[in-house]
């Protein structure tokens, strides 16, 4: 396994407030790890320190490279869309693919082009014509013709309707992905990228609470919806957590075997979102 | 030829990158001239129809030619006068342009939050700022400049077919023969240049407001000196802050007192003495003072672009 992304106790405060503290991560070839946590949990603090956006503080290395000192070289193997709305308002679709193609040695024009010939958007209009949906798909037109080794997407799909938001990601799995490149998102919609991560950590308060693949979070944490005259057998065996629903009760369990629970009811996955709040919220039983 | 510069094919990241600022600030660079040019030519024609518009010396140009003069000594000046003139209407709209460019060149990528697209591209804080930089006070001057040489040629034509339509004089002796190209350039390019190192200081501090200002640049950029000002002069009863700004233009005023002379026709003066003059005023110390707070500031334009991301 090749690291592109490692961190020993990353930390970064603004004055009082730690934003981040003494993370340390290691993201491998191939992954897409989804990095998921509550407004203000450090996600894009942690992602403008990789994309050396920020100074920091601890061990940073991507790629070999220091990210704050040495970004402009760290950029020709790094693309990132940070935010649906950060291409320039006043520029020409034909005007920022000559640019990209100008500043960025591993950009193809005609990999862009035939991405953006699959969508409606003109050549000749300024991104600030485009409507939110086209500029996404212009950006990722732009990123997906860039040979690069990771891909950071800091809310790719914030505030784009759910058309836009599925295709997306499809695209990023058909089009660009493959086993030499590292995919790194951030996303509320956490159901949304649940099916394509590889990987998944957690972050609350600056701290990282859950760092897993996404098959051993599979194969440990189950759902166990029991038959009613089983429900007091199944709190026997301490979940971790109740969840009630619709009047319908079920219950959260951490490493225990499938075919015990399999007694007692339907035992099913969890879902990222639950797991997300089971384990900020804390041990309940 | 055109389309070769305008357009980009394959990796040229320092043409990429001044393209990208020409395409962004198009109005300041481009149109502003453009448009100030096509009025100096729309009121040069109607003035010259007229005959009567344009004064000299409190008499139209028709009087002034029709009354016999030294020819050719004093036409000469007066023919580079009514050539030259018109170039410094451009030259005060471009100095807004390159005012407004400064003051926005760093302060509009953080708030429309651009920014962190150029920073996706591996092109590095330094190069940003001092394309910028070259942008403002190069790319700028230098195609106003391109304008105002349009005008000089066109005012030239203009000038000649006017006196060979309405006075006995030959357009040739009068006007063309009294066009020196090599001067004329010089004039055109030196003066403004020179200037402008002057005034370097100035303009990136400008620019370091761009860089790092919350809200209005332009408000932050003229109200922080005045509040410096003022509160010397409180403290002190002398302003280091208004001399330094002072010291800037101070030589571009010993300036305008030698063109005065020039152009009172009677000294005899040349036009490439003028040139001269502005170009040794480099070895003044107080230019490089100057040159020197403006590397300080552009530093500090970097390192800000380093660590700020959105405004």
């Amino acid at each position: 396994m090749t690291t592109y992304i490692s961190a020993k106790n990353l930390s970064k405060s603004y004055g009082d407030f730690k934003a981040l503290q003494n993370i340390s991560v290691s993201i491998e070839k191939g992954q897409i790890v989804g990095l998921i946590g509550a407004n203000g949990a450090g996600k894009t603090t942690m992602i403008n320190a990789i994309l050396g956006l920020s100074s920091y503080d601890g061990e940073l290395n991507v790629l070999g490279f220091d990210p704050h000192t040495q970004r402009d070289q760290l950029m020709k193997e790094v693309c990132f869309i940070s935010d649906v709305a950060t291409l320039p308002k006043w520029i020409r679709v034909s005007e920022i693919i000559q640019y990209v193609e100008g500043v960025h040695p591993k950009f193809n024009r005609e990999k862009a082009l035939g991405f953006l010939a699959g969508t409606s958007i003109p050549m000749d209009k300024k991104v600030g014509q485009l409507s939110k949906g086209m500029i996404v798909q212009l950006h990722l037109s732009l990123i997906m013709a860039i040979d690069a080794k990771i891909l950071v997407l800091d809310e790719p799909t914030l505030g784009l309707d759910i058309l836009y938001r599925k295709t997306f990601y499809d695209q990023l799995l058909e089009d660009y992905f493959d086993e030499d490149r590292t995919i790194l998102v951030t996303t509320h919609q956490v159901d949304e990228i649940e099916n394509i991560l590889t990987d998944v950590i957690f972050i609350k308060e600056g701290e990282i609470m859950y760092n897993a693949s996404m098959e051993e979070t599979l194969s440990t944490w189950k759902v166990l919806e029991p038959h009613p005259q089983h429900i007091d057998e199944a709190r026997a065996l301490s979940p971790y957590r109740e969840m009630k629903s619709l009047g319908r009760v079920s219950f959260v369990f951490n490493n225990h075997d499938r075919n015990t629970l399999q007694a007692f009811g339907e035992v099913r996955r969890l879902s990222l979102s639950d797991l997300f709040v089971t384990l900020m919220t804390g041990e309940q039983s | 030829m055109f389309s070769n510069i305008t357009t980009i094919n394959g990796y040229s990241p320092i043409k990429a990158l001044f393209l990208k600022e020409l395409w962004d600030n198009k109005r300041a660079i481009l149109t502003t001239p453009m448009v100030v040019s096509g009025l100096i030519i729309f009121f040069s024609i109607v003035g010259l129809i007229n005959g009567s518009g344009i004064l000299v010396d409190g008499e139209t140009i028709r009087d002034h030619l029709s009354q016999p003069h030294d020819l050719p000594e004093e036409a000469s000046k007066f023919i580079t006068v009514f050539i030259m003139l018109p170039s410094a209407i451009i030259g005060i709209a471009v100095t807004f342009s390159m005012i407004f460019i400064a003051l926005s060149v760093l302060y509009d990528e953080r708030k429309d939050k651009s920014i962190l697209f150029w920073k996706s591209m591996p092109v590095s804080d330094t190069q940003e700022v001092l394309v910028k930089l070259a942008t403002t006070v190069i790319v700028t001057p230098l195609i106003a400049i391109g304008f105002a040489l349009l005008i000089q040629a066109f005012s030239a034509i203009l000038f000649g077919l006017f006196v060979a339509i309405n006075t006995n004089f030959s357009a040739w002796e009068i006007v063309f023969s009294n066009i020196n190209l090599i001067d004329l350039l010089a004039l055109n390019l030196i003066i403004p240049m020179v200037n402008i190192f002057w005034v370097l200081p100035i303009i990136t501090w400008f620019m370091l407001v761009s860089s790092f200002s919350k809200r209005s640049p332009f408000l932050l950029a003229f109200v922080a000196p005045i509040l410096i000002a003022a509160f010397e002069g409180i403290f002190f009863d002398n302003s280091y802050l208004l001399q330094a700004i002072e010291s800037r233009f101070s030589f571009i005023d010993k300036i305008g007192d030698r063109l005065e002379i020039y152009f009172e026709l009677d000294e005899n003066m040349d036009l490439l003495d003028l040139v001269g003059t502005y170009l040794s005023s480099i070895a003044d110390p107080n230019f490089w003072y100057g040159i020197a707070v403006a590397a300080i500031m552009i530093v500090g334009c970097i390192q800000i672009r380093k660590r700020n991301s959105i405004a």
